[in-house]
């Protein structure tokens, strides 16, 4: 009964998991010369590569920019949007719009949103008398740019999942707390954080891994530039994998990525686990 | 003084009318019980008094200071809710003293505060528990020592048994009517189920579509009954009610003796006597046994007086079998007269 699944999970995950480890410790075949076993050298090429350091810093912040921004951000959206007005059903589809429409084109509007001269950015900016800046073309605003755009994207799909917590409270609740005069500050802190505190932690795991997952983004507004300014983790093991074919190489980098997220994601569910209540 | 009073207070949303212009008034230190049926207005009466909801017009008085635009804090009123609204993630001790916390009170006050109201509702030995780990009885409990912790002068209940089995649901309406009466509290109690309303309040204000039908004692209120709604409303069974026009009363003196401007004829069941043979008096109707509902100490018998239905509460020893043919009785003071608009008419 299991077989069909099974053969599924082992083909296209468990096989290529375990592919990835052994070619990470072998060299890269040529032509006329098979792959050989080179020990910890991939790593060692890692460790001396300058860009993998770069993109790994570059991912650094792009992480603590994007999380705590974009779910800081789903969570005030969705007690927005939550509460009874006029247009709400309105409003939440406009917030969960991002995560709908396809990354390449939404890449590309962004794209036109930070063009010198005549994006949008610069139209805006230019009634007010600011002078021209080119924010994918320079070393200091190109990261910058891109982690905007994968807040506005993510805040919105996160929302979702609060906005369902927030759905699944019981609304007496809010009213034993208004009896007894808990403010707002009072009853978020008191009763509706503890009580979104599973969502919170699915979404921090999520978070932490579209974090270092990203790379369409990057493919369409930067490739990387200028001067490996925008390269994150995912895109550089896509350079050296498929545009370098440096196979053996790209295989070090995607388990050091894997150990990095499962580490991560791991540590999130043990440590806050601990202190939600489901 | 009134602990709580409504003055021609209404609450409507667009076209539909929850509550129609209302006067009330809730003597301090009583019992009040909202009775009706489902959508009568009863809980939207409550949420109003809590502050929960704000009415449409007309001014609300709590403890003779006007609250109608107060938000619920203000109004000195504390509230048990149907499904408790406990916390599930606080314990039973974090739960209630959850207001405590809000308005920073002292915390040695807190704790001997806590340990009061956990000896009054008898959960000393729950207090570090969390919610889904106490039965439906102690959840209960733990909405009410939350409701009484806070001291408030006005304790407000929206059908706060109706979640819980019969037997348990009996001990604790003895046991809430004595806390009551322990603390000289003023509560409203919202239910809809006659029974408890009966057995528990100093006075029932009994609703009906939006409107209050009644608000008396529930002696006067079974006694007398100020409209047909109410008559059928209180009491198991209830009172039947027959047409005074039926051809069947026709042999009744009672009905030939009715004053002139009544159109319903209402007789409690336990008023009823039925007897084989005509009794001596010439007011007995014939009428036939239809069905017998055997209870143990009485059976109710449903009999057919013409087209029209009457209950009897006859002794449960007696047998009556269905299709018998008797007569039934009633002595005159037993006869609740009510006009072609359904109010009762003072004889």
């Amino acid at each position: 009964m299991l077989l069909p699944a099974l053969a599924l999970l082992v083909a296209f995950t468990h096989y290529p998991a375990v592919a990835t480890f052994i070619d990470s410790f072998m060299s890269t075949p040529k032509g006329n010369r098979p792959s050989t076993f080179v020990g910890l050298e991939n790593y060692r090429i890692m460790v001396e590569d300058p860009i993998f350091w770069q993109s790994f810093r570059n991912n650094l912040w792009f992480a603590l920019a994007t999380i705590p921004l974009s779910v800081g951000l789903a969570l005030a959206m969705a007690l927005w949007v939550n509460a009874r007005l006029s247009g709400q059903a309105f409003l939440r589809m406009a917030y969960f719009t991002p995560t709908v429409l396809p990354m390449i084109a939404v890449a590309n509007i962004w794209l036109f949103f930070y063009t010198p001269t005549y994006g949008l950015l610069e139209q805006i900016g230019g009634m007010f008398g600011f002078p021209s800046h080119n924010w994918l073309g320079d070393k200091s605003t190109a990261l910058g740019a891109i982690t905007m755009v994968a807040i506005w994207k993510e805040a919105g799909f996160f929302m979702i999942f609060y906005l369902a917590a927030l759905q699944g409270i019981n609304p007496s609740l809010r009213e034993a707390a208004a009896i007894e005069g808990a403010g707002r500050w009072f009853f978020f802190r008191r009763v509706l954080w503890p009580l979104l505190m599973p969502t919170t932690i699915f979404v921090l795991v999520n978070a932490v891994i579209n974090a270092f997952r990203m790379v369409d983004h990057v493919v369409v507004m930067t490739r990387g530039g200028p001067d490996n300014a925008t390269s994150l983790l995912l895109f550089h093991l896509y350079e050296v994998g498929f545009r370098y074919w440096d196979t053996g190489y790209a295989a070090a980098i995607t388990v050091v990525l894997l150990v990095v997220l499962a580490s991560v994601a791991l540590a999130q569910f043990f440590l806050m686990d601990r202190k939600a209540h489901y | 003084m009134s602990a709580i009073e409504f003055k021609g207070v209404s609450r409507r949303w667009g076209d539909v009318t929850a509550l129609h212009p209302s006067d009330l008034r809730v003597e301090p230190g009583t019992f009040a019980v909202l009775l009706g049926p489902s959508g009568c207005g009863k809980s939207t009466t409550l949420r109003l008094i809590a502050g929960l909801d704000s009415p449409s017009e007309g001014a609300i008085f709590i403890n003779d200071r006007d609250v109608t635009t107060a938000p619920p804090v203000a109004r000195d009123v504390a509230m048990v809710f149907q499904n408790y609204a406990l916390f599930p993630h606080l314990t039973v001790a974090d739960n209630i003293l959850f207001g405590l916390q809000v308005r920073k009170t002292p915390r040695a006050v807190q704790q001997e505060r806590l340990q009061h109201v956990l000896s009054v509702v008898g959960l000393e030995q729950l207090a570090a528990r969390k919610p889904s780990q106490l039965s439906g009885g102690q959840q209960q409990r733990v909405a009410l020592a939350r409701a009484i912790v806070a001291q408030k002068t006005v304790c407000l209940m929206d059908e706060p048994l109706s979640n819980l089995d019969a037997k348990l649901r009996q001990e604790m309406r003895a046991e809430l009517r004595d806390l009551q009466q322990k603390l000289k509290l003023t509560v409203v109690y919202v239910t809809h189920d006659q029974t408890e309303a009966m057995s528990m309040a100093d006075q029932v204000i009994l609703m009906n579509q939006g409107r209050i039908e009644q608000a008396a004692t529930p002696r006067e209120m079974y006694a007398a009954p100020q409209t047909t709604f109410a008559a059928k409303f209180i009491g198991t069974p209830s009172m039947s009610l027959l047409d005074v026009n039926n051809p069947a009363l026709a042999s009744s003196a009672a009905v030939a003796a009715r004053p002139s401007n009544a159109a319903t004829l209402g007789v409690r069941p336990e008023d009823v006597s039925i007897s084989r043979e005509p009794s001596r008096g010439t007011s007995a109707v014939s009428a036939t046994v239809a069905s017998v509902e055997y209870l143990g100490a009485d059976s109710i018998l449903r009999c057919n007086v013409g087209d029209a239905l009457l209950h009897a509460r006859v002794l449960g020893q007696a047998r009556w079998d269905a299709n018998t043919p008797v007569f039934v009785d009633w002595p005159a003071s037993a006869n609740h007269w009510f006009d072609a608009n359904g109010q009762r008419v003072i004889v």
